[in-house]
């Protein structure tokens, strides 16, 4: 299986080389854009020839499936193969659209309580062996589900809306993966953080109405991995079940474009933190 | 709280293969000062204190104080004192202060003796002013609350500082938080013997990089030192010294020091200095925006800082028992 250089950062520690990466998507508050950025960077890799797959955490509310637009090809889930009642390659959906794209959807009839440390262990490690990352979609809060999303991870991608109470419930979750996380219990090294801040409208932040980047960034105090602006497209490609990196020709699609090409090591500017110049005079002036 | 860690020796190894170990702790308890117990308010008005905060007293550990008693009183029902606090969930587990014949009294019923605390004096007593005003009164019958930590250690036995309280240390209703802070009330007794202030205190909060147990001979203070950011929702416990922080403290994070605490970052969480009644103890921080700040239990609110140090470099100390914030 072709590796990236850089992807497993600590093969020597794990011994084995060439193993995924586990990458949880998580946020600690609700609804700000988990699913749909696992739906997109998830997508991104395998567009990028990476073999991925993305897993449901949120037992009992199953999303993922809907919005990868898999939700009619749902046999067996994540928690069969816990409960050894389905073999992993039954429950893994292979995406139509696009090659090494793999999603294992999650149950809507268990609970959180499904998820023992034991056996997402074990699904993790025949995961590991078969692809290169593994993208997990965290519930909201930092109960069971979103600390047993958490745990196993190798890099967080922290999703942050430009607001308050989101920025607090992202800091408390950054805490959270430093104290509890495998990494953490084991004296690893610490879990790499990301922040992906989402629905971010860089008029309204002009005007002091939402949290600037920079403002976010003073606190939260890690690197910052994207800026997705505010889109209508977000709700329609999320109805349609087509993640925005393939439906998305504007600007929320090509910023998680650009954010999976920074994860991968890439060096790109980031994009639509300031308002667009409107107006015939601003552009004659800046664009000639 | 269980950390376990410092255990030096031979003896002590050998010890953990044992049917039991012995151990030392130290916890916040609530000081119920008895004044007039025999008050006909006196049930009444403690009633009313636990409805306030039914939460931080929900089968809250209780120590008598004995000192505010009259001296010659001879005769004193503890074992009623016992049965009426249970009704209130409150379980009594011992008393401080008092004279001889009260503490062979209090024995007798079941009692603890506990040393008399440092913060009883009442520099350290911990209050939210306005509180205090209309308690003021109430307060001649039934002056409850003063948290104060009682460390009992047994002479040459591994001690942990369980960091005071954590369950009680977040109210679940806000009035619990005016009317008394329980993690700041630590108007503390810590009498702590010479063999456990060795240096085997430094460990026990979960997730702190603990620093390397220093050898027993130079007792006195630890400082523990933190170079990642505390974020919400974590409490670090400087037990017995100084806390230095390297990093920013987020809102909703906790430091708590016996000592003084220096934060070189923005200060945004919680501060409280001189957990045990140091009234010399400081809070230096490079940008002051925290939630609350407190010296030997002396408290500010966020909303009460002025605008004058609000987000700049200041220092944070205790002037004739009033808490000044003073900017660089």
């Amino acid at each position: 299986m072709p590796v990236t250089p850089d992807i497993p950062r600590d093969s020597a520690e794990r011994g084995r080389g060439s193993l995924g990466r586990v990458i949880v998507m998580t946020s600690g508050k609700g609804g700000v854009g988990k699913t749909t950025s696992s739906a997109a960077f998830a997508t991104g890799f395998a567009m990028r020839g990476h073999k991925t797959v993305v897993i449901d955490f949120d037992v009992g509310l199953r999303n993922l499936d809907l919005v990868m637009g898999c939700e009619r090809r749902v046999v067996f889930d994540f928690i069969n193969v816990i409960n050894g009642e389905a073999r992993l390659n039954q429950a893994l959906i292979k995406d139509k659209r696009v090659d090494n794209l793999f999603i294992l959807p999650t149950s809507q009839t268990r609970d959180k309580d499904a998820l023992t440390k034991e056996g997402v262990e074990k699904v993790m490690e025949e995961l590991r062996k078969e692809f290169e990352f593994i993208i997990c979609d965290s519930p909201a809060g930092i109960e069971r589900g979103a600390l047993m999303a958490l745990y196993f991870s190798d890099d967080a991608i922290v999703v942050t809306n430009p607001e308050v109470s989101s920025v607090r419930d992202s800091d408390r979750v950054l805490g959270i993966l430093d104290a509890r996380s495998r990494r953490a219990e084991m004296g690893l090294a610490q879990v790499n953080k990301h922040l992906l801040l989402t629905r971010y409208d860089p008029e309204r932040a002009e005007r002091g109405e939402m949290l600037k980047v920079d403002d976010v960034l003073e606190i939260l105090a890690i690197p910052l991995l994207g800026v997705i602006p505010e889109s209508q497209a977000v709700l329609s490609a999320s109805n349609e079940g087509t993640p925005l990196v393939l439906a998305d020709k504007g600007n929320a699609g090509q910023a998680y474009r650009d954010a999976v090409g920074r994860f991968l090591g890439e060096q790109i500017e980031h994009r639509f933190i300031k308002p667009e110049r409107r107006g015939l005079f601003d552009r004659l002036l800046r664009r000639s | 709280m269980q950390g376990g860690r410092g255990v030096t020796g031979n003896e002590r190894n050998a010890e953990r293969d044992g049917p039991f170990q012995v151990r030392g702790g130290s916890y916040t308890m609530v000081v119920l000062k008895l004044i007039d117990p025999s008050s006909r308010n006196f049930f009444p008005l403690l009633g009313e204190k636990v409805r306030q905060a039914p939460n931080f007293f929900r089968n809250a550990p209780i120590v008598l104080d004995l000192e505010e008693l009259s001296q010659e009183r001879e005769y004193f029902d503890f074992v009623g004192m016992i049965r009426r606090l249970r009704e209130y969930q409150m379980i009594a587990v011992g008393v401080q202060g008092g004279g001889p014949r009260m503490r062979e009294l209090a024995l007798a019923s079941g009692l603890a003796i506990l040393p008399p605390g440092r913060g009883q004096r009442g520099e350290g007593g911990f209050r939210a002013e306005n509180a205090a005003k209309s308690e003021a009164e109430a307060a001649a019958k039934a002056e409850v609350i003063k948290a104060e930590s009682i460390a009992k250690v047994e002479a040459g036995v591994e001690s942990e500082v369980a960091a005071a309280a954590a369950d009680r240390a977040e109210p679940q209703d806000r009035s619990a938080e005016t009317a008394s802070p329980p993690a700041v009330t630590g108007a503390a007794a810590l009498s702590l013997s010479t063999t456990q202030q060795s240096g085997q205190q430094s460990g026990s909060i979960p997730g702190v990089p603990s620093p390397p147990v220093p050898p027993p001979s130079p007792p006195s203070r630890i400082t523990l030192i933190v170079t990642e950011p505390v974020r919400s929702g974590r409490q670090l416990y400087a037990a017995g010294g100084d806390m230095v922080v390297m990093a920013p403290v987020s809102a909703g994070g906790e430091l708590l020091a016996d000592g003084s605490i220096h934060v070189y970052g923005p200060l945004r969480g919680r501060a409280m200095a001189g957990l045990s009644g140091d009234t010399n103890a400081r809070i230096f921080c490079m940008s002051l925006e925290a939630e609350l700040v407190s010296v030997a239990g002396i408290y500010r609110l966020n909303e009460t800082i002025e605008p004058l140090v609000y987000k700049k470099p200041a220092q944070v100390y205790l002037d004739n028992g009033y808490l000044r914030l003073q900017p660089f």
